[in-house]
């Protein structure tokens, strides 16, 4: 029995042995708190600045500055934020600044808005400012006394009015404003008021209408409204010739002689009339009427080429006819 | 004219505001701003005025961190953090009688013990009687054990064992 128990009491011990051996952390102690390192960690910092947006709505009428001067500064002593910023007409008027430029004060800083044009006056806007993000500044009205041109549009051969009739006015940039006459064959035409001063305006009347396209000078008379009778058409004598074609297209040649190579007189423009006396092969010898002042003119005799006129019969019937629908 | 400026710079102060985003590696990590706390990472648009602060990040395995922050008027600041992780580490001694001296600060006569200790470099220095006979770099870098011997290593026999424990 003594030796029974010996051999469990050696097990036991070897047993525990073995396993405070192997397991020797299970009784070790534990340090009491974490132990860092000197080690910065990595640390990563952006900051970011915003912006400042201002918008200033601008709205012409009957105006056309060249363009526009922006600058902005502060009220209290005039130091310039920003300036000598350019706009061009039609374009939106807007400026952005960095963050934290403008006064944070009522009426802190100013914004000039010059037009550059003739008589025009700078445009002050005051505001506080915000430290980033949107300013909309009041919208603010140009308002100029116009250019008017308006008038008669009529027959030359009868004097009737015509109605619906397209009228223009053009500058030497090729600008257009375009209207159509009323019921009465009247029209008027509104322009930006720097129009006034301009001094190579043209009024073109009868484009796409079965008239010949006709073009006159303007001349205000130190007037900004100014009244421009238009007579569109042939004369009264001029019809009495007859037997009339129409020209197809524009830059149709007009010879002196009915051979090829001959002599260009000068070019008619499309919709013009020919008073036809003779057909020969497909060489037609006629006359034009061309007009050297409203109410005077000369018919020139020269040759077209067949294919570039049409015969248009009854010439009466041809013109009376335009407008009568509108009517 | 006076009460005029004084509102106008009490108004700029209180509506001077920055949005302040704070991120970690890892999310989740508690922050402390100024020793109040303003919730988990990551934290975005909190509004705090341009100044000085105190920021601290802690997360459970990982070492805290404290950071001084400047806040210039601007319109946002961004912060990201990556935070060192902790590592457990067994650590015995061969000999006896010994005592065992961390970063200059943490020390411990036992031949074996159970450290938490942060990624990295440590430096240990070993004492005997109250002399210093030894110092040692240990690289902490997974949790694992170091084992000390304080006789010089033979040829092909290393000085501290490293052993991984997970």
């Amino acid at each position: 029995m003594l030796i029974i128990n010996k051999k469990i009491l050696f097990s036991f011990l070897f047993i525990l042995t073995l396993l405070i051996n192997g397991c020797g952390y299970m009784l070790a102690p534990k340090y009491d708190q974490p132990i860092y390192t000197f080690k910065r960690p990595y640390v990563s910092v952006r900051q970011t600045y915003g912006e400042i947006h201002i918008i200033t709505p601008v709205q012409l009428v009957n105006a056309s500055p060249d363009y526009f001067d922006l600058q902005v500064i502060k009220t209290s002593d005039n130091s310039p934020i920003i300036s000598g910023i350019q706009y061009m007409v039609g374009e939106p008027i807007e400026v952005y600044l960095p963050q934290n430029s403008l006064s944070l004060e009522v009426n802190g800083n100013t914004l000039i808005l010059t037009p550059i044009g003739r008589n025009y006056s700078p445009i002050v806007f005051k505001f506080a400012g915000i430290r980033y993000g949107e300013i909309v500044l009041p919208h603010t009205v140009i308002n100029k006394r116009p250019a008017i041109v308006s008038g008669l549009v009529s027959k030359r051969f009868d004097g009737e009015p015509l109605a619906h009739f397209p009228v223009a006015i053009i500058d030497s940039l090729g600008n257009k404003f375009s209207e159509y006459t009323n019921m009465y064959g009247e029209y008027e035409i509104k322009m930006p008021n720097e129009y006034f001063y301009y001094n190579n305006l043209k009024i073109v009347s009868g484009e796409g209408s079965p008239f010949h396209v006709s073009q006159n000078n303007i001349d205000f008379k130190g007037s900004f409204s100014t009244v421009s009778d238009i007579l569109v058409g042939p004369s009264k004598q001029f019809m009495e010739e007859g037997n009339f074609y129409i020209v197809q297209n524009d830059l149709t040649h007009y010879r002196k002689e009915p051979f090829n190579g001959s002599e260009t007189q000068f070019l008619l423009s499309m919709n013009e009339l020919v008073a036809v006396s003779r057909v020969a092969g497909n060489r037609l010898l006629g006359q034009v009427e061309v007009f050297y002042e409203t109410h005077k003119s000369v018919n020139i005799t020269g040759w077209v080429n067949a294919k570039d006129v049409i015969w248009i019969g009854d010439i009466n019937l041809y013109l009376s006819g335009y407008g009568d629908e509108i009517q | 004219m006076r009460i005029t400026l004084i509102i106008s710079i009490i108004s700029h102060l209180l509506f001077s505001q920055v949005l302040l985003d704070i991120n970690s590696i890892p999310s989740g990590s508690t922050v402390r701003l100024n020793g109040a706390s303003i919730g988990e990472t990551p934290i975005l648009a909190f509004k705090v005025t341009p100044g000085n602060y105190t920021l601290h990040i802690s997360s459970g395995e990982y070492a805290p961190v404290t950071h001084e922050l400047f806040v210039q008027d601007v319109k946002r600041v961004k912060i990201k953090f990556v935070l060192n992780p902790l590592y457990k580490v067994k650590f015995r001694s061969k000999d006896q009688g010994l005592t065992f001296e961390l970063n200059d600060e943490h020390s411990w006569v036992d031949n074996r013990i159970k450290l938490i200790l942060e990624s990295g470099k440590h430096t240990l220095r070993v004492y005997e009687n109250g002399h210093l006979f030894d110092e040692q770099i240990i690289q902490v870098n997974r949790n694992m054990e170091f084992v000390y011997s304080r006789q010089k290593p033979q040829q092909n026999e290393i000085l501290i064992e490293e052993n991984n424990i997970d």
